[in-house]
């Protein structure tokens, strides 16, 4: 079983990652913000973590990615980042934190399936 | 001569002989008495002879005392026979003469031979000098011993004295000959030239030596050789030429004289012997005549060709000279003109005796006006410049002058004044217009100076040479340099910023249209820094030349920052799109493909979805409000009397509904206020600062509306209607006050820091922008602040940090 951390401000879409990934194979955690998500991180070792960029509190999404990133104990946790920011310089921004994948805001959750299950190795 | 002296010498040689036959008879006893008898006989005949001849005989003996002479010799030397015997030669000759004869007489005794003595003087007896000639001879006895001197003498005083009067005048005659200024010369009957004085000689410019190389083809011309040689003939025939005759002669370098000469021929011995000529040098007098000649044909030509009528008229009336333009203006042939009486021409005969009156009074008259008649009886308007004639005696013969039509010319004359009177005319009138134009292309000049001057743009206007011509209030306000400083000055003087005076500089050099950047303008200590777009236009002339360049900078600043601020929008509004959309698609299709979802969490999940298009669709609706604001097309307010209280108590309760764990209070007057707005629009006010006040305060806070009439002494913009309202109550407040209607909204929220107060205006500025929880594009308040100034009104924000704010706004009533 693989822990799954969805990391984003907004209930619905925490709820709408949970519920697409909801199986037998994943175990799910939430968190709100980013300095929530390192923590979560760090406590359960996950193996991914879905990670929103605008997030209030003094921790964004790049800064979250770049802390676990640089942390040996969470570095090899595979990050994908989920935002509505859609520019090619917030993706460039993205994979320069460190994020392994980068995806946008509408996301289609069938999609977001196959690629967790690409990344996890199903 | 020569025959005298032989008959001379024949006789002393006679005489001799006789004497030594006389001898021989002495010697000769026997002989004697014949011999004396002959002597006698002989010496009688000899004296006879003696006495008879005209020179005088004498003889002397050794000490040259007279011993014998004839009466001749008493004769040539005035003293009588009895003086003159034994008188001694030195007695009557000078002591020069005595010492010659002594010399003389001595030469005969030592050689025997007679001698002459040629010319020498003696003294006669009264004393006068006489000339006489001697041959002389000595004398021996019979024995042939010398005993003394015998010889004639010749009184040559006559002859000598006629020989030294030729010569003097001979000297005299060549004196005239080589000094007279006239040109005296020789030559003989071929033509060539035997003499010629100095005076002659100069004028031909030749010299002495060149005398036998001359002759008349030296200097007389071909055309006139013939009256040379029938000058020649005429002398050679009559002796003498008988009227001076004019040669133009050529002399050694070239040129001419004129001379006149007279000749005749010369005699020697009585033969016709060479021609003497003087010639006198008339080259002077034939330029003087010559100049006198061509001036007066001159004159005679001008007469003649004068195109204006010329006349000589006797005082009676007469003609006497006119030339052919006066012929030609009157109408009459030469002929007719001497039949003519002046008074004919005149087309008044009564102006003749005025015109005559004045001419003599005065001598003259010019351009003195008379009405004169063709032979055709035309009449003409003529100009008379005349003068009297007068007589040696100084009585009047008559008059000359000329006449000059004007007939024309007065015409013309009166055409011209007619037409300056036109032309003054019209210039008047043009020149009217022309102010007229003038004053109004000032007065648009004016305007457009007054226009470009106030225009918000920084305008600079620069000639060719890229000095300034003008720069207005905003160019010299944003380049911080007066228009009076800078004006005629390079522009580089006036534009202290480095990348428009560079920008400028090369623009100017392109000299191109429509050449555009952008600039920054460092900030001063109380300006911040601007951003500037700069643009040139080549301004030109009519002719298409270049005049001066135009660059206008426009203050870009504020819409760069709406451009950055729509960028950030675009990207907030991809945002808050995508934030909605994200649930919707993502939901949606989990209910679609998954069977699993059921019940309760099927709700959860549709009412995420009603929920997110809800809210898209308020972002659609807040979007479309600030485009249309912005725009202001389509943006225009329906004012109705309304009571606002109303429209309060309207809206709070559905915030009521839609947010129930918030506490909602209204404060609102008794009495109902109508004020004059557009009540959808401020139902629009009420529901974005409302939904701020939910959005950003904890659930149970308290959310108050106050509403009211109140007295405010801000002056509102934008009341245009109200501003009758205003004056109308300015009678019972102070100016500057008036009523307005004003609404609090508090709310007990996280609130705002200062700085973010100052920015909550600002289109798109969120408070917090990251927090994406919190839906809303950042339009609201901007839309407030649009909507309430719509009005007229004004709108403030007050806001502490976690305490909460207040958005407080007035309408004026």
């Amino acid at each position: 079983m693989k822990k799954v951390l969805i990391v984003d401000d907004q209930v619905e879409v925490r709820d709408l990652v949970e519920v697409t990934l909801r199986s037998e194979d994943y175990q799910v955690f939430q968190a709100e913000s980013g300095e929530e998500a390192i923590e979560i991180a760090r406590t359960e070792k996950t193996d991914l973590i879905i990670m929103d960029i605008m997030m209030p509190g003094g921790m964004d999404g790049f800064e979250a990615t770049r802390a676990l990133k640089n942390d040996p104990e969470t570095k090899d946790c595979t990050i994908i980042i989920l935002t509505a920011k859609g520019q090619k310089a917030d993706r460039e921004k993205g994979i320069d934190a460190g994020a392994d994948h980068y995806f946008v805001k509408p996301f289609s959750p069938l999609e977001l399936i196959k690629k967790t299950e690409e990344v996890l190795g199903y | 001569m020569r025959y005298e002296e032989k008959a001379e010498e024949q006789l002393i040689n006679e005489l001799d002989a006789l004497h030594q036959r006389i001898a021989e008879l002495e010697k000769s006893e026997a002989e004697r008495k014949r011999a004396e008898e002959a002597l006698r006989e002989s010496e009688e005949k000899y004296r006879t002879i003696l006495e008879g001849i005209e020179e005088g005989y004498f003889e002397v003996d050794l000490a040259g005392n007279m011993t014998f002479f004839n009466d001749s010799l008493c004769k040539i030397t005035g003293f009588l026979p009895g003086e003159l015997m034994g008188m001694n030669n030195r007695e009557y000759t000078t002591p020069q003469t005595a010492k010659m004869m002594y010399q003389v007489f001595n030469k005969i005794y030592r050689t025997g031979k007679p001698e002459r003595i040629m010319d020498y003087e003696i003294i006669t007896k009264n004393g006068s000098t006489r000339v006489l000639e001697m041959s002389a001879s000595l004398m021996r006895d019979s024995t042939g011993q010398p005993v003394g001197f015998r010889g004639v003498v010749r009184d040559i005083t006559e002859r000598k004295q006629a020989e030294e009067e030729l010569r003097e005048s001979e000297e005299r005659y060549r004196a005239l000959f080589d000094r007279t200024l006239s040109c005296v010369y020789l030559h003989d009957f071929e033509g060539r030239f035997i003499d010629a004085n100095d005076a002659a000689l100069n004028l031909l410019g030749r010299t002495r030596k060149e005398i036998p190389s001359l002759d008349f083809y030296s200097f007389v011309g071909e055309d006139q050789l013939p009256t040379a040689s029938r000058n020649l003939e005429e002398i050679l025939r009559t002796g003498l030429q008988k009227t001076p005759t004019e040669f133009k002669l050529k002399k050694k370098d070239g040129s001419y004289v004129w001379v006149v000469t007279e000749a005749s021929l010369i005699y020697r011995e009585g033969n016709p012997y060479a021609v003497q000529g003087i010639a006198r040098d008339i080259t002077e007098q034939k330029r003087a005549e010559e100049a006198l000649r061509k001036s007066e044909e001159r004159y005679r030509s001008l007469f003649e060709q004068s195109r204006d009528a010329i006349y000589i008229t006797s005082r009676e009336g007469n003609f006497g000279y006119i030339n052919q333009s006066f012929l030609d203006l009157f109408g009459y042939t030469r002929e007719k003109i001497t039949d003519l009486k002046v008074q004919e021409t005149y087309a008044n005969p009564d102006d003749r005796p005025r015109f005559q009156k004045e001419i003599e009074q005065k001598g003259s008259v010019r351009d003195y006006e008379l009405k004169l008649r063709k032979k055709d009886g035309t009449e003409m308007e003529c100009l008379l410049t005349a003068t009297v004639r007068l007589a040696n005696n100084g009585s009047i013969l008559g008059y000359q002058g000329i006449i000059r039509d004007i007939t024309e010319h007065k015409r013309a004359d009166e055409k011209i004044k007619e037409y300056s009177k036109n032309l003054e005319r019209m210039v008047e009138v043009r020149t009217r217009r022309l102010n007229h134009a003038l004053y109004e292309a000032e007065e648009a000049r004016d305007r457009i100076n007054g226009i470009l001057k106030s225009v918000a743009d920084g305008l600079i206007v620069t000639d060719i040479n890229n000095r300034i011509i003008l720069l207005n209030r905003a160019a010299e306000d944003l380049l911080g340099v007066r228009y009076s400083e800078a004006i005629d000055r390079p522009v580089d003087f006036a534009i202290q910023e480095n990348t428009l005076r560079n920008r400028i500089n090369t623009t100017l050099g392109k000299k191109m249209t429509g050449y555009q950047f952008d600039f920054e303008l460092p900030g001063g200590d109380t300006k911040p820094p601007r951003i500037m777009r700069a643009r040139t236009s080549v301004i030109q002339g009519k002719s298409g030349e270049e005049t001066c360049i135009v660059t206008i900078m426009h203050d870009v600043t504020d819409e760069r920052e709406v451009d950055r601020m729509k960028t950030e929008f675009i990207s907030t509004a991809a945002h808050e799109l995508r934030t909605p959309l994200t649930a919707i698609r993502g939901f949606s299709e989990i209910l679609l493909t998954r069977d699993d979802i059921k019940g309760e969490e099927k709700r959860k999940f549709l009412s995420y979805i009603n929920k997110q298009s809800v809210n898209l669709a308020n972002i659609i609706t807040d979007l479309l409000d600030i485009s249309r604001i912005e725009s202001t097309l389509g943006f225009s307010l329906k004012k109705v009397p309304c009571n606002i209280a109303c429209i309060i108590n309207d809206i709070v309760p559905y915030f009521q509904e839609q947010s129930p764990k918030h506490i909602f209070e209204v404060v609102l007057p008794e009495e109902s206020v109508e004020v004059m707005v557009d009540k959808e629009k401020i139902g629009q006010v009420l529901e974005n600062v409302l939904s701020n006040a939910v959005k950003y305060s904890p659930e149970g806070g308290l959310i108050r509306v106050t509403g009211g009439l109140t007295i405010s002494d801000l002056q509102l913009q934008n009341a245009e209607q109200s501003e009758t309202e205003h004056s109308a109550h300015s009678e019972i407040s102070s100016p500057k006050s008036s009523i307005v209607y004003q609404i609090f909204i508090e709310d007990q929220g996280i609130g705002m820091t200062p700085g973010q107060v100052k920015r909550i205006f600002d289109k798109f500025y969120r408070a917090d922008a990251s927090n994406t929880a919190v839906p809303g594009t950042g339009l609201g308040m901007s839309i407030v602040k649009n909507l309430v100034e719509a009005h007229g009104g004004k709108v403030w924000v007050e806001s502490k940090l976690a305490k909460g704010t207040t958005v407080r706004f007035m309408i004026p009533v």
